[in-house]
């Protein structure tokens, strides 16, 4: 069986470091069930741009903290695509 | 060069309740307690090793703190238990750090004399989000979160004595 690629986040601290319930944030999200907070929390899913948004206002912590192992890899690989761009200009 | 932070599960082992802290340089990042229900078997020792297991891979842990136990406190299936844990630190490659109670007691409050519900305060003050859980605790009539408290005491003890280095 395939594994599936677990995305490592602080959603579970970020909610805990609050106090809040899962109940609670999936009310606040609008999300009918706790069971997509859950999988934002493992990793096994992605929250898209409205609800990360929503994700950050309700745990006052920007995106970029609460998914930070993503944000640092998203940035190693731009920093260094702009270096290769960089580099073939001047060529 | 930029030093290596140093990730840290700190465990107060138990047959029945597993008091787990994880540490990420001085952040606290992940506390709870992990209840191993039914009798003494191999498969529940498995289940505890599964669950530190996992704990270490997911947020690369490089340092496991055990609170040591108590002469007194210990048993044939609390010893195999806390074999096992350093089995795991050795095949995981980890760093492994333990210390009494005593010594996390001396750590907090180095001029005073204090109980385990005072100690759990004092680790309550310097995180504040656990508030709810000493409070909890304090209307409990059986010990449930301080087992959490006391992990978390040794993974701070740790991070200061290694982080000195």
């Amino acid at each position: 069986m395939e594994k599936i690629r677990r995305i490592k986040n602080s959603l579970w601290t970020a909610r805990n470091k609050m106090g809040f319930s899962q109940k609670r944030v999936a009310r606040a999200l609008g999300l009918r069930r706790t069971s997509v907070l859950s999988r934002y929390e493992h990793g096994t899913r992605m929250p898209g741009l409205i609800n990360a948004l929503k994700l950050e206002i309700v745990y006052r912590t920007p995106v970029a903290f609460l998914f930070g192992e993503l944000y640092v890899e998203l940035k190693g690989k731009i920093r260094k695509r702009e270096e290769q761009i960089r580099c073939g200009k001047g060529k | 060069m930029p030093r290596k932070e140093i990730n840290i599960l700190a465990v107060n082992p138990g047959t029945k309740y597993l008091g787990l802290a994880v540490f990420q340089g001085s952040d606290l990042v992940y506390w709870g307690i992990k209840v191993l229900k039914g009798k003494w078997s191999r498969e529940k020792m498995r289940r505890a090793e599964k669950i530190l297991s996992d704990l270490i891979d997911q947020h690369d842990i490089t340092v496991l703190t055990l609170k040591r136990l108590h002469s007194s406190r210990s048993s044939r299936n609390l010893n195999c238990l806390v074999a096992s844990i350093e089995r795991l630190a050795k095949k995981k490659g980890l760093r492994l750090c333990l210390y009494a109670l005593s010594d996390l007691q001396k750590f907090l409050a180095p001029n005073m004399r204090v109980n385990k519900l005072d100690m759990a305060g004092l680790v309550a003050a310097r995180y504040r989000f656990l508030i709810p859980h000493l409070e909890g605790e304090r209307k409990h009539r059986h010990p449930y979160f301080l087992r959490m408290f006391k992990a978390i005491a040794a993974g701070i003890l740790a991070f200061n004595r290694l982080d000195r280095k």
